[in-house]
């Protein structure tokens, strides 16, 4: 694993006026939780890799040789709290081809990103069924980038089976102020098993669900001759002979869509908004469709 | 249609064990196979491309048709790979068709001695006819034919030269017309004389048996190579004039050397003498040979399958043992099996 920085990745990504409207929407979060606040000139620092290039003080940099950012202090801080589940189904195949985890991971740090922005501190509880990892609130470009860099180093193939129910406890517990909690999981969860969960973190807190969609088994390899399709968690054997057939992929289709409409369902019964995304291209544009649509959803 | 070689066919199997080696290490291919496909390694996890969360698949209505096709293709693609190994397996074994040629059978020499007098034209006719049928299906036999009335002529010596041997057994056949003894045609009155040229060198006798039957023993060469040699002769035994070789003295002749005489006794339609008859079969049976009356059109027919059958009894030298390879159907099975396979596996996109 190369020294790369994901905010860096995350602004590689982000056009300036979607970064803009991305923060804005973002704030208008902050104006739902916290009434009022204020956003005062701080002080200078020096610039440190991930910072945004856009805050550097160039005046300042000229006069001391070296790059120096503005920094901006704000009253409302929010936490984010980051709750992803890191079960191996994490680690398969997105519809978009990519792992799901670069998926989750460039979700993650998109909302790291943004919440960096504004000063906002991003927190992160991530577990499976075995393992949970959790990170205090920390709001500077290092102590992000080590979180999101941990984070990415959890998913695996081999790693424990999802159980979505450890993480959402732990942030119900450990974080008391209220919070933006968002959920980063697959399309296949929350389960109505968690729905209970859901339904009192959704009363203490904020709660968004970003989802991962999965590729279909069907479609998956190109023709024949390719590598054997395996489930994380089944046994399932998929001969090639199956795969690329039309028919079975509408009927394939019918069942995914019930399954998601189950999930929306049940995110719509807690008033919990959520988005579904297929591979990293389109996570920017969802996401600030989705703050659009809490944004109005508050109103 | 009497076969003068008689050669024996039967199938059999060269290596009758390879069957099973080629079975059991098919058997164990197939089973390794199995095993590693039931139990596939750790290592190919790299390798595979992962899914979650398919579960769904198992609600899909129409998987279980999908599902019950592909294991009825497979059952074919075994089926396919049974029936190729079955095939090659025999293939393998070498299936030879053993065919035991008595070369002792092509090393006949037979005679043909005709009394050319005009009461025994019609068998002599029917003689030829039967040897220049059976001449087609000589390999290696030796055939000569000599004609005698009160003198001998060799219409042709022991020869394998069955074109020569045709051309002149049916020069025979067109002369050797009984037509001839009431006929005024002058065109088959000249074949005939043309033919017959030669057989009445003396004028004091006709049918001199006796000296025509040793001039036939006589035409047997190569007396110290071990070749069985028949005699047919056919006469009616109407000896007129002193020959030098009585009837019997020549059968004697002809014993001596090992020859096998039978005899064919044309009742002419002058009627024969009942004496003369006994005589000639006396002669013949005693020396051991196969006696024939003529009434019926098959008697000749008859009597060379009956020497060939003694004949062939009488041949006890060693058979030669060919065999030649004949996958036969065995080789269709296992294409059919192969390609079965090469089908149905491109169907299963394997």
């Amino acid at each position: 694993m190369t020294e790369i920085s994901r905010l860096a990745q995350v602004r590689a990504r982000l056009e300036l006026p979607v970064a803009r409207r991305a923060a804005g929407l973002l704030e208008g979060r902050h104006r739902s939780i916290f009434k009022g606040h204020g956003q005062d000139f701080d002080d200078l620092s020096l610039y440190s890799p991930g910072d945004d290039v856009g805050d550097v003080d160039w005046k300042s940099s000229a006069r001391a040789g070296i790059p120096i950012i503005r920094r901006f202090v704000r009253q409302s801080n929010l936490n984010l709290v980051l709750v992803v589940d890191t079960g191996r189904n994490m680690a398969a195949v997105s519809a978009g081809g990519e792992e799901k985890s670069t998926v989750a991971v460039f979700m993650a740090s998109l909302v790291a990103y943004l919440a960096r922005d504004r000063g906002d501190r991003v927190a992160l509880v991530a577990g499976d069924a075995e393992r949970l990892v959790q990170r205090p609130p920390r709001a500077s470009t290092r102590d992000l980038e080590v979180m999101l860099h941990h984070l990415a180093g959890m998913f695996d193939v081999d790693a424990p089976a999802s159980d979505l129910d450890r993480p959402l406890e732990r942030a119900m517990n450990a974080f008391q102020r209220r919070s933006l909690m968002i959920l980063i999981t697959d399309e296949a969860r929350p389960e109505p098993q968690h729905e209970r969960l859901l339904r009192q973190l959704r009363v203490r807190h904020e709660v968004m669900v970003l989802a991962v969609a999965d590729a279909s088994a069907l479609t998956i390899t190109g023709g024949p001759t390719k590598s054997p399709v395996r489930d994380v968690d089944d046994d399932l054997h998929l001969p090639a002979y199956l795969q690329q057939r039309r028919g079975l992929q509408r009927s394939a289709d019918k069942v995914v869509h019930a399954r998601r409409a189950l999930v929306a369902d049940l995110l719509r019964r807690q008033q919990v908004h959520g988005m579904v995304v297929d591979s990293s291209d389109d996570v920017v544009d969802r996401f600030v469709e989705l703050l659009g649509r809490q944004r109005r959803a508050h109103r | 249609m009497v076969i003068l070689a008689a050669g024996e066919v039967t199938s059999s199997i060269r290596w009758p064990w390879l069957v099973a080696v080629v079975l059991v290490v098919v058997a164990a291919a197939a089973l390794v196979a199995w095993y590693t496909a039931r139990h596939p390694r750790s290592a190919r996890s790299e390798e595979a491309v992962w899914v979650a969360n398919s579960e769904y698949l198992q609600q899909i209505p129409e998987l279980r048709a999908w599902v019950r096709r592909y294991r009825a293709l497979q059952w074919l693609g075994v089926t396919g790979l049974l029936v190729a190994t079955v095939g090659t397996a025999v293939i393998a074994a070498r299936p030879a068709d053993v065919s035991v040629v008595n070369q002792k059978l092509g090393t006949r020499d037979i005679v043909l001695c005709l009394d050319v007098s005009g009461s025994m034209l019609e068998y002599d006719k029917e003689m030829v006819e039967v040897f220049s049928g059976l001449v087609e299906s000589f390999e290696g036999e030796r055939i000569a034919l000599s004609i005698f009335n009160s003198t001998s002529r060799t219409v042709f010596p022991l020869t394998d030269d069955y074109t020569l041997v045709q051309d002149q057994l049916v020069e025979a056949t067109a002369a050797l017309d009984p037509v001839v003894t009431y006929t005024d045609d002058a065109e088959a009155l000249d074949r005939y004389m043309l033919f017959t040229a030669g057989t009445t060198g003396t004028t004091d006798g006709s049918s001199l048996i006796g000296d025509g039957l040793a001039s036939c023993v006589l035409q047997f060469d190569e007396a110290e190579t071990e070749r069985s040699r028949s005699i047919i002769l056919a006469t009616d035994n109407d000896l007129m004039g002193a020959p030098i070789y009585s009837l019997q003295e020549s059968v004697d002749l002809a014993a001596s050397r090992g020859i096998s005489l039978n005899g064919l006794y044309g009742a002419s339609d002058w009627g024969g003498s009942e004496n003369l008859e006994r005589e000639y079969r006396e002669a013949i049976e005693g020396a051991g040979g196969m006696y024939f009356y003529s009434d019926d059109a098959e008697a000749v027919e008859t009597m060379v399958r009956d020497v060939q059958a003694q004949q062939a009894v009488d041949l006890d030298a060693s058979p030669e043992v060919t065999s030649a390879d004949k996958a036969g159907p065995w080789f269709l099975w296992a294409v059919l099996g192969v390609t079965l396979l090469v089908v149905v596996q491109w169907r299963l996109r394997e």
